[in-house]
């Protein structure tokens, strides 16, 4: 046995209709703990370069982590993988909630889904027994009804579903899946893959417990209920519950970083309107957690007075539905929310198309004629909902703006792709470059395109009496930085912190579990992955894994041509704000560029070209990679 | 007077809530103010006084002013 995993890979054949499980070996999970890392192994092994990402030749993964379903706040996560259709890079998309757990519970830690089902299907995963099923009468539902088909068809209201909605059946761009209806794989297209392949979702039920598979469930459990209590202790895990990430709305505002008109202003007149106590006031009726997690940072609401199946809007879809649209209507941002949720769009990516076809209209590269007589102005709510929907069902316009920003912008032509606000294809969320230089620099240097997952954002290591800074001490943090530079300890941090993030990919914890954006210790990160297991991990090892997992997806991107050119912020970011606390502020350009050399240098990886070296990837034990590049 | 503890540094209110009252008749250092109230500087990210962001070390406060303090934030 391997403790905390089932060590079982389901392999689903789509075009043959069959299916087989694998088991893995120890020592190789051990270098792969699953999640990104494992996600990452399958698809340079297993995929040729230069697929169409949305033919049966792309390989899609949804692998849980070494610690995914631990019975431990914030061990939650499972990441869905593939090369994505947005950014023709190496796809990934995270999502918490109870999906991922439950898949374990059933006996798999990951899947593999190749080829293409000739007729629509949906996958039923009941403790090791898998099936194919029809899902043809599911085409087209909204993401609930299918949610209930699919339950009343299996007898089961307990049965976890993840899917994909008309999105992604429709292939937008930038669809994603969902879980329980409330947790998102968002970003990177990944829906659209699942529709591409026919495959409308995944049904799991399983019944064997993480305890059962951990070498110290005792001392796993013990350390649950540590971490479960000390969520009242600790003002980032509480804050965190008390607002939800709604309540950035305001001091994101205050700060002039409130993404306002697709990225013109950081400051927006109406956040009054949209701020937490309105949310809290308008819409908030409950708020929920992922599966064990004490956290619950998850909110439920109403929508037009009535009680919504789907959950609230979280920051980033305040954000990119309401300021950056020039929205300040809660009620029709939380009704947008809802429409993408019931389609199944990516809302970061769905808001900053809409907002780039406002601007867009407004200088007239867009016309009445090609909105069929809608006024698609900053400001006007119900266009925007319109949009959503055209979107999704790809209808009038919608058509145009479901390839996203990158290539609506090069059908349009002239200024418009000044106004497409991506890198490497994929839009930008709601967290502003010009106000925290590593986060703009992990939107430009991420193998997703602009992620702002990459790191732990740069005020929180700003001062040196915070929490957050005391807990990197461990990581060999130990002096403050500004927020606006990019210089070379900054850059030995952004380095650390990327590793960090990367193993929370790999072994199953969400962003807002470990420090230092949130609270749970390095050593107490280390405490559960060695009761799961009898590895007797350290640190090291831990931050070599997320460095792996890494470069893994950096040498899947130098195989389909992606190369130091393309690690770069859109142009609008190396302009002015318009307004606000940042009046004025750019993203220092020149500076840029030489922590971009810093920083490859400090990663091992070549600063003409942006390729990890041999030499790193040997170091990291990607001898194999190193050689799939030479033979490209 | 009141202060308002912005994002989660309400953390530190008694009854977690959001406006902490203060009571003063003529200027006072902020960072007085909130160190009497257990807050702890080091928490805090940004001050804002009448709309305007203040260096923390240098804020002297007056009855009449508005004022907003918020932690770091960031991710989500
Ligand atoms: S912190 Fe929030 S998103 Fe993360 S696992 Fe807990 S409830 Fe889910």
């Amino acid at each position: 046995m391997i403790y905390g995993t089932p060590a079982k890979i389901l392999r689903v054949d789509l075009t043959q209709g069959t299916w087989e499980v694998e088991n893995i070996s120890e020592e190789f999970y051990r270098t792969y703990p699953g999640g990104k890392a494992l996600a990452g192994y399958i698809l340079l092994n297993e995929m040729p370069a230069n697929v169409d990402p949305l033919s049966p030749e792309n390989v899609l993964v949804v692998a849980n982590g070494l610690l995914t379903g631990a019975p431990v706040s914030t061990a939650t996560r499972y990441v869905v993988s593939a090369k994505s259709p947005l950014t023709n890079a190496y796809g990934e998309s995270e999502a918490g909630g109870f999906w991922g757990p439950e898949l374990k519970m059933a006996g798999f830690e990951a899947i593999v889904v190749k080829g293409k089902s000739p007729e629509p299907v949906f996958l039923w995963i009941n403790d090791g027994e898998v099936e194919i099923r029809p899902s043809g009468h599911l085409w087209g539902q909204k993401t609930h009804e299918a949610q209930e088909s699919i339950r009343t068809e299996l007898g089961d209201d307990k049965i976890r579903v993840l899917q994909i909605g008309p999105a992604g059946e429709n292939l937008v761009r930038y669809a994603g899946i969902t879980n329980d209806l409330r947790h998102f794989n968002g970003r990177n297209g990944m829906g659209a893959v699942m529709g591409s392949k026919n495959l409308r979702a995944i049904a799991v039920r399983g019944h064997t417990r993480y305890q059962k598979l951990a070498r110290d469930p005792k001392g796993l459990l013990s350390l649950g209920r540590t971490l479960a209590k000390r969520v009242k202790e600790n003002p980032q895990a509480w804050g965190l519950q008390n607002t939800g990430t709604p309540g950035l709305v305001e001091p994101l505002n205050t700060a002039g970083m409130l993404p306002t008109r697709n990225f013109l202003q950081g400051a927006f007149e109406d956040v009054d309107e949209i701020k937490w106590e309105v949310y809290e006031s308008e819409l908030l009726t409950a708020r929920r957690s992922c599966y064990a997690c004490a956290i619950r940072c998850k909110r439920e609401v109403q929508v037009d007075g009535e009680p919504s199946v789907y959950g609230g809007p979280e920051y980033e879809s305040v954000g990119s539905l309401g300021p950056n649209c020039g929205v300040g209507d809660i009620h029709a941002i939380a009704k947008a929310n809802e429409l993408c949720n019931a389609y199944m769009l990516d809302t970061i990516s769905a808001g900053m198309t809409i907002s780039f076809a406002m601007e867009c209209f407004e200088h007239g590269l867009l016309t009445l004629e090609d909105t069929d007589g809608i006024e698609l102005r900053f400001g006007n709510a119900e266009a925007m909902l319109t949009m959503v929907e055209w979107i999704a069902l790809r209808k009038g316009i919608g058509d145009l703006l479901a390839e996203g920003t990158m290539r609506a912008a090069e059908k349009i032509g002239g200024d418009a792709s000044y106004y497409a606000i991506h890198v490497k294809g994929q839009e930008l969320p709601m967290h502003e470059a010009r106000g925290k230089y590593n986060v703009g620099m992990g939107y430009a240097i991420s193998e997703i395109g602009a992620d702002h997952l990459v790191v732990a954002h740069d005020s929180m290591l700003a001062n040196a009496d915070g929490i957050p800074f005391k807990n990197s001490e461990p990581l060999g943090i130990t002096e403050p930085q500004p927020v606006l530079s990019l210089n070379d300890e900054k850059m030995r941090q952004f380095y650390i912190l990327e590793k960090v993030t990367s193993f929370e990919k790999v072994i199953g914890y969400c962003f807002f579990g470990p420090a230092p954006r949130s609270y749970i210790r390095m050593d107490e990160v280390i405490e559960s992955v060695n009761a799961a297991t009898d590895w007797e991990m350290t640190l090291d090892e831990l931050l070599e894994i997320g460095e792996r997992a890494t470069n893994m997806a950096r040498v899947f991107n130098a195989r389909e041509g992606f190369c130091r050119e393309h690690d770069t912020l859109p142009e609008r970011i190396f302009s002015p704000l318009e307004n606000g606390a940042l009046k004025g502020e750019s993203f220092p350009r020149d500076e840029f560029e030489s922590a971009l050399t810093v920083l490859y240098g400090i990663k091992g990886w070549d600063i003409e070209s942006g390729t990890p070296t041999r030499q790193k990837l040997e170091a990291l034990s990607l001898g194999w990679a190193a050689d799939l590049l030479e033979r490209v | 007077m009141k202060i308002y503890l912005g994002a989660h540094l309400n953390f530190y209110h008694p009854e977690k809530k959001s406006w902490l009252n203060v009571e003063i008749q003529q200027p006072v250092a902020l960072a007085e103010i909130l160190e009497s109230a257990g807050i702890p500087l080091g928490e805090i990210h940004m001050v804002v006084v009448n709309n305007e962001i203040e260096e923390m070390s240098e804020v002297m406060i007056s009855p009449q002013d508005e004022v907003k303090i918020f932690p770091p934030v960031g991710g989500g």
